[in-house]
Formats: structure tokens, sequence, C-alpha cells
């Protein structure tokens, strides 16, 4: 048996908030899923192999969790009001408004198409393992991250230089 | 990579990196594996009599309600600002010696600039989160600082020149440093080799807060998360207090300049540096004494602010403390509060004006 589930959930805790944040958007919905997506995991703990890899186990529990969670309320948050009158220097406000309109069309995509993206670009997943979590086709993931990605580069609006 | 996959992979990280530690996370979860077991339990009873039904049906509401993370807050902790885990060494010639703020829990900024604000600035940020390369339309390459490898960043956007160096120093913390503000057109007079010697020369040693302000207790449930006393005394002494278990939130996006800050908000100011109180938009509701200080509490309608506390520390100076008015607090923990709070070796506030 792998580590105790208490250890892993210490140890690991910050890592998985952080992957189901970028899931949900929302900071409470986020400890929320992850709350429940480990509860359920808690009972198959003691029956996980020496071979089985922990992580990827809670992840597809989380993703579960996730793409099954009923919109019981916003995922979108507010982003935070930052004061921007830098004197000169670098636009920190394009930058910055540049990542929130990143942020909230990674809020729009759809669940599939956002989980997609997050752990091909947060989780360095490739194409297959992120098939494998998904329970879809190698050419379906490849079509969400695609199409997550057009929606998001929408959004990139060059700082005074052209956007690939 | 292109841009695009770089900007999303950044934003994705920048993210993350506001999530807090989830002190309450095991917790919540073996609350709800408590929950599921007398869940299902109340279910098998319910079949057996309908008595237990009842009650079953009544335990399983009741904890439908109660099925997001507990929200109570962790009792009030009195730490002081943590220090920086570097300090800068070496730093170009004409700058004066930068001056160290907290932008949250985690992460620090040394700033320091030629000719106060007006002038060329250089900026150290210091996290134990991860920190990006700023997302733009410059240029992106990289650069050696020691055995780390930097991601570096330059843009010119409007002729206004910029240069940024991002790291992971060793396996500690990550290190931004950035130079801005040079006259449009002109060349910054800080180079490449420059930003990477500033790299070299950080140590691993604690940099305190500056001792401006002391604060003996925290304000219950909330820690101190964000200090800023300014760079050369053009800035006023600005301390925050915010929840612990909340997001974390950078409150300085560069060097003066100010986010949302916590809930709670110190500053000291001479009376005529602040539009508040102000007579026909705030009002006056009580006054109390909080140790040697007399302190007046106001509302202020309409505003974010919610409730403003002034308390006098001399002749032309005064502690302006606001709070939102969901962490509202009695006078009595206020003045709890606002007696702890002393002058250090290093105010200066009110002189440069």
């Amino acid at each position: 048996m792998p580590v105790g589930f208490d250890d892993y959930v210490t140890a690991r805790g910050r890592a998985l908030l952080r992957f189901t944040y970028l899931l949900t958007g929302d900071h409470h919905l986020a400890e929320d899923v992850l709350q429940e997506a480990l509860a359920k995991v808690h009972g198959r703990w003691s029956r996980l192999r020496d071979d089985e890899d922990p992580n990827a186990y809670v992840r597809t529990a989380i993703l579960r969790q996730y793409l099954s969670w009923r919109r019981r309320r916003s995922s979108g948050e507010t982003p935070s009001e930052l004061t921007l009158d830098a004197p000169g220097g670098p636009d920190y406000a394009e930058a910055v408004a540049q990542r929130d309109a990143l942020w909230h069309a990674l809020s729009g995509l759809p669940r599939q198409q956002r989980a997609a993206v997050v752990l091909r670009f947060y989780e360095d997943l490739d194409d297959d393992e992120i098939s494998r979590l998904l329970h879809c086709s190698v050419a379906t993931v490849r079509s969400h991250i695609s199409r997550g990605l057009a929606r998001l580069r929408a959004e990139l609006h060059p700082v005074g230089g052209e956007v690939r | 990579m292109n841009e695009v996959d770089q900007a999303v992979r950044w934003m994705l990280t920048e993210k993350a990196g506001t999530v807090p530690e989830p002190v309450r996370l095991l917790t919540g979860v073996h609350a709800k594996v408590r929950r599921r077991r007398t869940r299902r339990r109340a279910v098998v009873g319910a079949l057996a009599a309908i008595v237990l039904l009842a009650a079953g049906t009544v335990a399983w509401s009741t904890e439908r309600q109660d099925r997001l993370v507990p929200a109570a807050r962790p009792s009030a902790d009195p730490e002081s600002a943590p220090p920086s885990p570097v300090t800068p060494g070496w730093i170009p010639a004409g700058f004066p010696a930068p001056r160290l703020a907290l932008d949250n829990r985690s992460s620090w900024m040394f700033a320091t600039s030629k000719a106060g604000e007006s002038g060329p600035w250089l900026v150290i940020r210091v996290s134990r989160d991860r920190l990006v390369p700023t997302v733009g339309g410059g240029t992106y390459t990289s650069a050696e600082v020691g055995d780390d490898r930097a991601d570096r960043y330059d843009e010119s956007k409007d002729r206004v020149p910029y240069r940024e160096l991002t790291y992971q120093r060793g396996s500690g913390p990550w290190i931004q440093i950035s130079v801005g503000n040079g006259p449009p057109g002109a060349p910054l007079g800080i180079t490449e080799d420059d930003l990477v010697a500033v790299g070299r020369g950080l140590v691993d040693e604690e940099r305190p807060l500056p001792d401006v302000l002391r604060f003996a207790t925290a304000p219950p449930g909330l820690v101190m998360d964000g200090v800023f006393t300014g760079w050369d005394n053009l800035h006023l002494p600005y301390y925050s207090f915010g929840d612990p278990a909340g997001p974390r939130k950078h409150f300085l996006p560069y060097a003066g300049g100010f986010g949302p800050g916590g809930p709670i908000r110190i500053e000291a100011r001479a009376p005529d540096q602040t539009e508040y109180p102000s007579p026909g938009v705030t009002v006056e509701k009580s006054r109390f004494r909080a140790g040697r200080w007399s302190v007046t509490r106001y509302d202020v309608p309409g505003h974010h602010d919610g409730t403003l506390y002034v308390a006098p520390i001399g002749p032309d100076r005064a502690l302006y403390i606001g709070v939102d008015h969901p962490f509202a607090l009695s006078d009595d923990e206020m003045a709890t509060f606002i007696s702890g709070i002393s002058t250090g070796a290093e105010f200066r506030c009110c002189h440069d004006r």
C-alpha cells in the first residue's frame, strides 16, 4: 500500500487544491470539490496497490467530481481590483489585464475543454495521459485543446508586439 | 511552444500561486467521511423503522446544508511580518539602498529608485510561490544567474524601456529582478549584466521589514499580510491585515502601487493628507480609549472601507484604520488592537509632503 491517506493529503494538499482551483476558477468551490473527491478516495485508499500512482488516482477522482459537479454557485472569480497607475515602466496594467482576460476566457470554456487545457499546460501531461483521465480518445483531447486555445488566443491581445 | 501556449502556462501558474495552504483540508475531508458514514447508517436505519427514517432524513438534510468547507476563521495569531528570506547585495551605482515591502505572507519586494519616483526604478521581488515573466509583446530570451537559468524579458513600451529577469534561486525562493521607467527613447543605463549582477549579489540572509509601526496583537482571526513603508519617505506607512486562509493576493503589483490590501488597513498620515474624516461624508459613531490614545469611529456611507477609526498619535499625525464591513469588530476589540500599536525606530511619518 502506498503512503497513508492523511500523510498524502498533508503533503500534496496544496498542489491538489491548486489543480482543482484552476479547474473550477473559484477558491471555495475548489475546496469543496477537492474535499468531496478526497472523501470518496478515502474509502478506497487501503485498496490501492503498491504499483498504483496515488496522484493519478486522486487526479481522476477530482476530474470526475469537477465534471459532474452541479453548478450550485457561480464559478467566476472577481479579479482583484489592482491599482495600476505605475509611473512609466512596463505596462503592468495591460499585462495584468491580459492575464485576467485569459483567466476569464478559461472560465468560459466547456468543462472538458478547460480540463484538457489545465492538464496540458499546468500538469504538463501528454495527449495519452489526458485521454485516460478524461475517458475520451486522443483525437478528442487534441480537439479540446485546439478549440480551447483558439478561444483563449482571441483574448490575448498583443502589448506592443505581435502575438503568434 | 508559441507565445499563446506560454502565456496560458504562465497565467495558470500565476493563478495557482494565489492558492493558500489548505489548513483545514484534511479536517474537512474527515468530517465529510464521518458525515457519509452517518448518512449511510441513517439510511439503513430508515429502512428498518419509520422513526429512524425521519431522524435520518433530518440529519441528512442538515448535513446537506453543511457540505461546503467549514467556514470558521482560525483564532487570532499576533504574528508580525515575516522577514524576507534573501537580502540584496550589489546594487547598480546611483540607486539608494532598496526598501523592503511585504507583498503577501510569502512574497516580498525590494524597491529603489533614482530621483524618487521620476527616475528609473529597480525592483527585486522575492517569492515562495512561483513567479512568471511579464506577459507582453516584448522579447523573451534566457540568461544565466550563477547556476540558475533565468527567463529574460525586454520591452520598450512607448519608447520607455523595461527589462526583467525571472528565475528560481536554486531550490529556494523565486526571484524577479526588474528595471524600468527610464526617459523615453533613452537607454535604461542598466545593462543585462547589471541585472545578472544584482541576482548574483543576493545572499541567503533574512531581512526584516522596516521598523516603522509595531503591533502587539492582530485583529481577531487576521494576520499581517502586507507592509509598505515607502522607499524614501515619499509614501506613508501602510499595513494590511488579512485572513490567513483567504486567497493570497498581491497588493503591490509593482513598486509603490497598492492593490486592494486586506480587510483591515492601517496608515499613518497627517490630517491634511487624507480626505477622511470629512464633514458631510463621514458620520461620527463613537469615541473610546485605546491605551494611551483616543479613538474616534466613523461610518463612511457608500465607501467600500465601511468603518474608519482615527487615533491621533501626535500633534500632526494620526493612525487611520479602515475596516471592511464583513470584518467589523466591536469597539472593545478595536481598542485592544489599537492600544497595541506603537511607532518603531524607523517611523518617519508625515515629514515629506
